[in-house]
């Protein structure tokens, strides 16, 4: 029982997996698509949208409750049956797919644009994948062991950069305060819980980690802290450049890295942050591929994960690598289809979960 | 654990090998650019002018240094556009021109009034290693007269003369802390003059007598020392140059905007009791500034109140303003009605002339709608030029320097 637990992954560990992966996106091109419509409002996005995720996934908390030791695919085929529970793996999978590719690329993109101009782009890829392929052979409890290791320095990189920006800030860019109108505001907010989706898709870990408290706190917690972080960076980039300049900016964390300072004595910081950032941005890319070669096996009732990582991210360098893979297309229309297709799926499955699963409560309670 | 030991060698011989790759940099092959100049050439060109410094040069004794050396390197090109300077300059310089450590943006006034200098900008801005805390000066010559010639005796390195003068700028506001960031903004957001700093290094000299900060660069009567001069302030609309206001106007605009943009500064006043004799005070915008805006109506109304603190530092009129309560309350509100006639006049040429203000005022009538579409409705831009301004300012006398009373007074023989 002892040697069970232990290769169990505890609530430490998998709250520092959801904090990481989802608050990361303060630093990638996920506020630069928000402000694109938010405006001044964008602030408002990432907290509208992490509600609406956690209602969503309360649902997912109620049928999970259910199910002691299984994971999410389990529970979707035993719900929906063989056929359309692989149709709705499928999805999923294709989901978490696209979240690697588009995720990944926009990193190198940041990179090469950033820092590495002479680099080749897929070299810069092929370092990412591979290293996220080394990280991802340790497992879920190495990915998450990983992901609590480099939480703290992804908080002090955070408050450091918080308390930097704060000289710079400009309360009035936040007004008027319901920037393009209360209507457009939750459009973009349903719009951008493809921005929490890993919340969902990380039930797929469910029967991996210790126990359902476990679960349920890491969890909520991972999540609160995701929403926090988001709300306050886009927050500060909107004081600090206001949404007119914000517009026109593809990188607003990198932007911001440049223009911070202490004094005179320290002027050119966007390095430093370089270093820590793109350690951050290579587990999440772990996590991602983790994930998506995981429903891929669970989808297929693979057993062994490892031997299909090396394949994935094959797969996953090829398509990244693509010529259409630019960055403007990965802000405009492929990450619109990407959004579209995570929101339904997102706020609706669980929702349909749960009224099935009470269904088939009922009807097996009849019979 | 064969295949462990393997992986690990693989590994460790990697990162040495690809570590850095195809952007590797030595750091003595790196040509770091100070300063930057861009000037109108014939044609569709422009001439680029980089300041690059000489780490050798310059440097205490001792510290390795070698002091016979020049502090910087100054190379212009002629070209289409500013950021194939990085190719065009391996002709001649021997190192890989970096503008990471760029502190100062020089654009020459012929240039800053072109139609062509807000797209060369963006055009810089795009450019990963451009700064957007970058400070934009505009020189009245060209920036590569302006450049050559700004020799400071107190500073060798150039990056320090920018670097302290900026410090000097926050201190006096004779000219306005402008930057790339700011101007963009200001310009995009449509609604918003820019101040950029205006400098020269030909003295004009002017005719008649001038206060302490009614000049523009040029005009400041000096001998000796750098004969760059960098006082009041370019004005931009649309990110298009369209005139130059002297170190006063500066002073008002920045006091006029909200937030503190200027420490402390020295005014001199005729003395009211005494026309002969003037006095020297002292003022610092000690609170922020009050605006109220009013976007009811058809027309907005502004009402802002400016706080000031005054230090009265010289009397030599000896008219006792220490002591003498009423005499205190006369000089500090005519302080205020001087700062107020000058600010009213300032405020009309702002309405009628330049058709838009440089206060940031638009921001707080921002505040006043719920959404966007709301603000863009009422059209700020269009309405700004009518809209009824009245401005006070409420200056409290706060100290008189290290004597009670002017000398005389103890002899008892003080003017009233």
């Amino acid at each position: 029982m002892l040697k069970k637990q232990k290769t169990k992954v505890g609530a430490r560990e998998f709250f520092a997996l959801y904090a990481m992966t989802m608050a990361l996106q303060f630093s990638d091109q996920t506020p630069a698509t928000i402000f694109k419509d938010a405006k001044n409002a964008g602030w408002m996005v990432p907290i509208i949208a992490g509600i609406l995720t956690l209602v969503s996934f309360s649902f997912v908390l109620l049928v999970l409750s259910k199910y002691k030791d299984k994971n999410m695919i389990e529970i979707i085929y035993s719900t929906f049956g063989k056929y359309i529970g692989f149709i709705l793996c499928f999805i999923l999978f294709i989901v978490a797919f696209a979240a690697i590719v588009l995720n990944s690329r926009s990193y190198v993109d940041i990179t090469r644009t950033m820092f590495l101009p002479k680099t080749p782009t897929n070299v810069i890829y092929f370092m990412l994948i591979a290293a996220a392929y080394m990280i991802g052979r340790g497992g879920l409890r190495g990915i998450s062991s990983t992901a609590w290791l480099f939480f703290v320095p992804m908080c002090i990189v955070i408050i450091i950069m918080s308390v930097l920006s704060f000289k710079d800030i400009n309360m009035y860019y936040i007004y008027p305060i319901w920037g393009p109108g209360v209507k457009e505001i939750l459009k973009v907010s349903v719009r951008h819980t493809g921005v929490f989706g890993e919340l969902i898709l990380f039930t797929i870990f469910f029967s991996e980690v210790r126990s359902y408290k476990c679960y349920k706190a890491a969890s909520l917690t991972g999540t609160a802290f995701a929403i926090v972080v988001l709300a306050v960076f886009s927050f500060i980039y909107i004081t600090v450049f206001d949404y007119v300049s914000l517009e026109n900016m593809a990188f607003p964390f990198q932007e911001l890295t440049m223009i911070v300072n202490i004094e005179q004595f320290f002027t050119n910081l966007g390095s430093l942050f370089f270093w820590i950032w793109i350690m951050l941005s290579v587990i999440r890319c772990t996590v991602l591929l983790y994930l998506a070669t995981s429903i891929f096996c669970y989808m297929l009732n693979i057993k062994e994960i490892k031997p299909l990582l090396p394949a994935l991210s094959a797969i996953i360098f090829i398509l990244g690598n693509m010529p259409n893979s630019s960055l403007a297309q990965n802000i405009t229309s492929k990450a619109d289809v990407f959004y579209q297709l995570t929101y339904y799926i997102l706020l609706l499955l669980p929702f349909i979960l749960w009224i099935l699963s009470k269904i088939r409560k009922v009807a097996g309670n009849e019979s | 654990m064969k295949v462990k030991i393997t992986m690990i060698l693989i590994m460790n011989i990697c990162f040495g090998l690809l570590s850095g790759c195809w952007d590797k940099l030595e750091l003595e092959e790196q040509a770091y650019v100070v300063t930057v100049g861009i000037d109108i050439a014939e044609g569709d060109n422009i001439v680029v002018t980089c300041q690059i410094a000489n780490p050798q040069g310059g440097s205490t004794a001792g510290s390795g240094g070698n002091q016979n050396e020049p502090a910087a390197e100054i190379v212009s090109f002629t070209m289409r556009d500013f950021l194939s300077i990085r190719d065009l300059a391996a002709s001649s310089v021997t190192r890989r021109i970096t503008f990471t450590h760029t502190k100062t943006l020089v654009v020459g006034e012929d240039f800053a009034r072109s139609d062509k200098f807000y797209n060369i900008l963006e055009s810089i801005v795009r450019d990963r290693q451009v700064r957007r805390d970058t400070y934009l000066i505009i020189s009245k010559e060209s920036a590569e007269d302006f450049i050559r010639n700004n020799q400071s005796a107190l500073e060798t390195r150039p990056h320090k003369f920018y670097e302290f003068m900026s410090k000097r700028w926050q201190e006096s506001g004779l000219v306005p802390v402008s930057i790339i960031r700011r101007f963009i903004h200001d310009t995009e957001s449509g609604e918003a003059l820019h101040l950029a700093i205006y400098g020269t290094n030909e003295k004009t000299g002017i005719a008649g007598e001038k206060d302490e900060d009614n000049y523009i660069a040029g005009e400041v009567d000096k001998e000796g020392g750098n004969i760059v001069q960098l006082i009041g302030s370019a004005v931009f609309k649309d990110g298009k140059m369209i005139n130059v206001i002297d170190g006063e106007d500066t002073r008002i605009a920045l006091l006029l905007r909200e937030q503190i943009d200027i420490d402390t500064y020295f005014v001199t006043y005729k003395d009211p009791k005494d026309e002969e004799y003037v006095i020297t005070i002292r003022l610092t915008k000690h609170k922020k500034t009050k605006v109220d805006i009013n976007t009811d109506n058809e027309i907005p109304t502004i009402n802002v109140v400016v706080p000031l603190e005054a230090s009265v530092v010289s009397i030599p009129s000896n008219v006792d303003y220490v002591t003498d309560e009423g005499n205190k309350n006369f000089l500090a509100d005519y302080i205020g009605e001087e700062l107020k006639k000058k600010t009213e006049k300032f405020l009309d040429r702002s309405k009628e002339e330049f058709k838009m203000g440089a206060f940031d005022w638009y921001l707080i009538a921002r505040k006043q709608f719920n959404t966007l579409e709301e603000y863009k409705l009422y059209n700020w831009r269009e309405k700004y030029p009518e809209a009824e301004i009245t401005v006070e300012y409420d200056v409290s006398i706060k100290d008189f320097g290290r004597l009670f009373q002017p000398h005389t007074n103890r002899e008892g023989s003080a003017n009233q």
